[in-house]
């Protein structure tokens, strides 16, 4: 009996110590901020002196009445998340369908079609701008060679058209494999059952395969909503970096950036840029509640 | 009849969707080829002709970027940085997780809940606080900084994932240990952690890819361009490239910059992928 | 798998060990062996600096030329001053890189960048972080004997503050149409003085089979060019500086801005159409590439067009400039010109004020200036400066000038946000032809209004 307690204050003391690091880490650079996120949006501070003014809820009135904001960046943002989100996971779905079944070079598809996921986005960014280029592209030369006259792919109007077909073969990839995985999963005795019912592979991979594997579907999707709206790096990137990204390139992300830290324009408003990460971090935790609430309730369908 | 038009439609589909895999391949690397090609064009070449081959290899373009460009210095600092940054998270996410995934004690699944949470907090929301936590640190714009911020932010997915890999684990090896006089400390040394580390590896891959590929916090982060990682190197080089109107050493860079991810990612796409997966699936 | 759990262990625990060694965790905020407080250079010292690092933070990356230029110049100064020179070659991002330093009080000692951002980041109405540079300015430069101030071109006022210089400037820009001279013979034209004269250029450059001008539609300030020119061209300088802080909008009723618009509006694709197909959704540098490679015939830009270009013209390109052509009956004159000014400054908090003085009285000299034009094909802010070949052209106008004005009147630096997020959207939509130019005005005057009562 003695021997347990002792046991116990040893686990005790071993909990204790190995959560310290992990736990000192994240308050400090985790929580903390987090919370001062909220503080930091209620002052104007230009970040390049320490006096900061407070400034109360301006920060957030403004914003709502700030109009290039909702209707440049948001749209942005939003269009990245549902749009793109459905492009993506329909791609997603349909080459995993493929790679679900007995196909010659599995493998070899699987890695090529994930490989996108494992490069560096401003080099994807750097790509597609010379693939979308209008004289020397890659694109309008090869409809080129059939004797079809290419478009203008970045023209301001098609631009945010044209970077989600880039988003989507680049996540894409990543979508399809997190799907596959779970339906290697799915065990074979369903679906030789369901086969010798007769069932096309087509209802097989809707009717059997998909909702054996609801579960990581509903991971992907909150993955992919987080993640989306986060998207950084290929939009900042793309063009060349030379001026603010054009319009079509601006989402919540880029426009907090430039907000806080100006870019060629010098606009150096760091809480203002603050209070659309509050924003931001609202409209992730709307979203992930939102695919959890739908799928729930498809889920009970099934 | 009806069955037999189903099973053609069916089979029709099936060809599509195969042939519309085999294609988004063919683009994909048909796009690799294409810009190692352009790669060893001269810029002339490069605007005269989209297939011609080029008339000589312009090796120059891949010497420029290392001497007159540094991204020799940006690869060895993105190394550092992520591999110090990795080898931490690692080493402070698996006890963490351990303690969380099998130890009973008040608190500790809020704890584990509190820890999952930051999983859903967009970085974007801490990018100033942390700026100016690392500016009353006194230590902002350097590497040090944004090497604690990789880590800190890496915590909660690493710990999450972490967390099932040692809750699969059965806990007679926990309890043999015990009985043989082992201390929990022992314990999760000797015996727990070396089972646990196929975890400990998809932790790593995980972090490593999505680290040496960040780009916003080494921007905001790192001052000295000494300093810069890959990415932002990278972004530097687009950018003094672009002003000087020299695309195929822009084409180098890349090729540059794919390469070397290809060949690891050849040798180890399949731990790769579990690595980035796994997190979704496992759950 | 075990195995490539443990290899993959080992390279982590090697790579630490190399980053431990070569001091990673050191490069943080701490300042490289400075020596005490803006300490003078001692009397009769051989090395007057000896010991001392002046840290630099620079707009250009490493491989530009101006970096290949200052780097020169400060290895020679060091050779002087006995003082070291350590640059951070950040690119256009620098103001963002050397904000957190200054906030720190790291300040680096110089920072070079376009002067009125400098003057937006660091000059700012509650405070101004940067050192007066009087004494630099009254000076005279190495191996010179009068006061640098008479050397340089008079537009450095424009950045001064209540009379006193905090910024110095070292490139002088200026804007307007660069073309192939080789072009313009074959074609047999004449530089045109006035907008009629500039419209037939355009319709007989058109009429030889290629576009008249060329744009890359996907950087907003140079689309803006045309339409700031023509509003100082027609209203004078100051006049759009107004506008673009006026709160209730009423300053865009002047029938000026209206006209202006309606100018930009004839050569975009609503009107005769002059650009190459697509400009709207040209990436820089394509569209100037393929320009310089004679797919277009004039190209509006900054004086640093050559630089960017020269690698890519044909042996019998040549060339030459002319501003943007008087507007009938406008106010602003030909004489009055667009300056902007690649600059130098020491921030308030550097830690070597005095050496970093010293250091921009051996840049700004004649003789590293020449040297700057040789390596650059940029003009130099100091008059006496040689001229790079292909500005030739831009000496005249310079020379002739009465008077200057900020690029963009200003607007960019005094107003950036409304700039971003009320004039971008409007001059682009204008640009690309996508709106009528009363439709222009109507947007920008009720944006104007929208934003400015947002704040």
């Amino acid at each position: 009996m003695g021997g347990n307690s002792t046991m116990k204050k040893s686990i005790r003391r071993m909990a204790l110590l190995f959560l310290l690091p992990a736990l000192a880490m994240y308050l400090m650079l985790f929580l903390y901020p987090a919370a001062r996120a909220f503080y930091i949006s209620l002052f104007d501070w230009n970040g390049f002196t320490s006096s900061m003014k407070f400034v109360g809820l301006s920060n957030f009135r403004e914003l709502f009445g700030d109009v290039s904001f909702w209707s440049v960046a948001v749209k942005n943002s939003l269009m990245i998340t549902f749009v793109g989100g459905a492009l993506v996971f329909a791609v997603a779905f349909l080459l995993c369908a493929v790679l679900s079944t007995e196909i010659k070079g599995k493998k070899f598809f699987r890695a090529l079609i994930f490989f996108p996921s494992v490069v560096n986005p401003i080099a994807i960014a750097i790509l597609w701008t010379f693939i979308y280029n209008s004289k020397w592209g890659l694109l309008n030369n090869f409809l080129g060679l059939f004797g079809i006259e290419g478009i203008v792919w970045m023209d301001p109007a098609i631009l945010p058209w044209s970077i989600l077909v880039a988003m989507v073969w680049m996540y894409s990839g990543f979508y399809c494999v997190i799907l596959l995985a779970a339906l290697d999963r799915v065990p074979m005795s369903y679906i030789e059952a369901a086969r010798l019912a007769g069932a096309s592979e087509f209802t097989i991979f809707f009717k059997i395969k998909i909702p054996m594997i609801w579960d990581v579907l509903v991971t992907a999707l909150t993955l992919w909503g987080i993640n989306s709206i986060k998207e950084f790096a290929l939009l900042y990137a793309w063009g060349g970096g030379v001026d603010i990204p054009p319009a079509g390139a601006t989402n919540i992300a880029v426009k907090m950036y430039i907000t806080a830290f100006g870019k060629r324009v010098t606009i150096y408003r760091m809480g203002y840029s603050t209070a659309m990460g509050v924003l931001m971090f609202l409209s992730v935790a709307l979203i992930v509640a939102l695919v959890a609430m739908i799928m729930k309730r498809d889920k009970v369908e099934y | 009849m009806d069955k037999q038009i189903r099973r053609t439609a069916s089979r029709i589909g099936g060809l599509l969707a195969r042939l519309f895999l085999y294609l988004w391949c063919a683009f994909s690397v048909f796009v690799f080829f294409w810009m190692i090609f352009c790669s060893f064009k001269t810029n002339r070449e490069f605007f005269k002709d989209a297939w011609g081959l080029p008339a000589a290899p312009q090796w120059q373009n891949y010497m420029r970027i290392f001497t007159s460009y540094d991204l020799g210095n940006n690869f060895k600092n993105s190394v550092e940085i992520v591999a110090i940054s990795v080898l931490f998270i690692v080493l402070i996410s698996a006890p963490a997780a351990y303690v969380l995934s099998r130890c009973r004690f008040p608190g500790s699944r809020v704890l584990s809940k509190v820890f999952t949470i930051g999983m859903g907090v967009p970085f974007q929301l801490l990018l100033i606080p942390l700026f100016f936590q690392m500016y009353s640190m006194g230590i902002v714009g350097s590497k040090l900084s944004l090497i604690l911020i990789y880590i800190a932010l890496s915590l909660p997915f690493t710990i999450f994932l972490m967390e099932g890999f040692f809750r699969s684990l059965p806990s007679v090896l926990e309890e043999a240990a015990y009985i043989d006089g082992c201390g929990p400390i022992r314990t999760f040394f000797h015996i727990m952690l070396p089972l646990g580390s196929p975890g400990l590896v998809t932790a790593a891959i995980f972090n490593f890819v999505s680290l040496w590929n960040e780009f916003l916090l080494a921007l905001t982060f790192i001052n000295n361009s000494d300093d810069y990682p890959l990415s932002v190197g990278l972004y530097a080089l687009q950018g003094s490239l672009q002003y000087t109107g020299d695309w195929v050493t822009l084409f180098a860079a890349m090729v540059v910059i794919t390469v070397p991810t290809l060949i690891i990612y050849m040798v180890l796409s399949r731990r790769i992928i579990s690595g980035l997966t796994m997190g979704a699936v496992k759950e | 798998m075990k195995k490539v759990s443990r290899s993959i262990a080992l390279l982590l625990a090697a790579l630490l060990l190399v980053s431990v060694f070569s001091g990673c965790g050191s490069s943080g905020g701490q300042p490289t062996g400075a020596p005490g407080n803006n300490t003078p250079p001692p009397e009769g010292g051989d090395k007057p600096y000896a010991g001392v690092t002046v840290e630099w933070a620079s707009c250009f990356n490493e491989a530009e030329a101006q970096a290949v230029w200052m780097s020169e110049m400060a290895a020679q100064w060091s050779e002087i001053s006995g003082a070291e020179v350590k640059f951070n070659f950040a690119g256009r991002d620098v103001l963002t890189s050397v904000k957190s330093d200054i906030l720190v009080g790291n300040a680096p000692d110089v920072i070079d960048n376009d002067g009125s951002e400098l003057e937006a980041a660091l000059m700012s109405n509650e405070e101004i972080l940067l050192e007066p540079l009087t004494d630099l300015y009254d000076r005279p430069a190495y191996g010179e004997s009068t006061p640098l101030r008479d050397n340089l071109n008079g537009a450095y006022s424009l950045l001064s503050r209540d009379g006193v210089e905090y910024i110095i400037p070292f490139i002088y820009v200026t804007s307007g149409f660069f073309y192939n001279k080789t072009l313009f013979k074959e074609l047999n034209l004449e530089i045109p003085k006035t907008w009629d004269e500039f419209l037939a250029v355009c319709d007989a450059i058109e009429a030889s089979g290629i576009p008249a001008l060329a744009a890359d539609g996907n950087i907003s300030f140079y689309n803006c060019y045309y339409y700031q020119i023509l509003c100082q061209r027609i209203l004078g300088s100051g006049k759009f500086l107004e506008a673009a802080l006026d709160k209730t909008g009423a300053a865009w009723d002047d029938p000026g801005f209206l006209k202006a618009a309606q100018l930009v509006s004839q050569l975009s694709a609503a009107g005769a159409n002059y650009f190459q197909d697509g400009y709207a959704g040209s990436a820089y540098p394509a569209a100037q590439s393929d320009w310089a490679m004679g797919g277009a015939g004039m190209l509006y830009c900054g004086t640093w067009i050559p630089l960017e270009t020269s690698s890519l013209t044909d042996a019998d390109w040549e060339y030459g400039f002319f501003g943007m052509p008087a507007i009938e009956g406008g106010a602003g004159k030909t004489t009055d010109i667009e300056a902007q000014m690649m600059s130098f400054c020491v921030p308030k908090d550097a830690k070597n004020k005095e050496a970093a003085k010293d250091l921009l009285a051996y840049m700004l000299s004649k003789k590293s200036c020449d040297r700057m034009v040789e390596l650059n094909d940029n003009i130099a802010a100091r008059t006496d400066s040689i001229y790079p070949e292909a500005l030739a052209e831009v000496k005249p106008i310079i020379d002739a000038s009465e008077s200057y004005y900020k690029n963009y009147d200003g607007a960019m630096s005094a107003a950036p946000e409304w700039w971003a997020n009320v004039f971008y959207p409007a001059d682009d939509a204008l640009f690309f032809g996508n709106i009528t130019p009363e439709e222009f005005i109507e947007q920008i005057k009720s944006e104007s209004i929208k934003f400015y009562a947002n704040k």
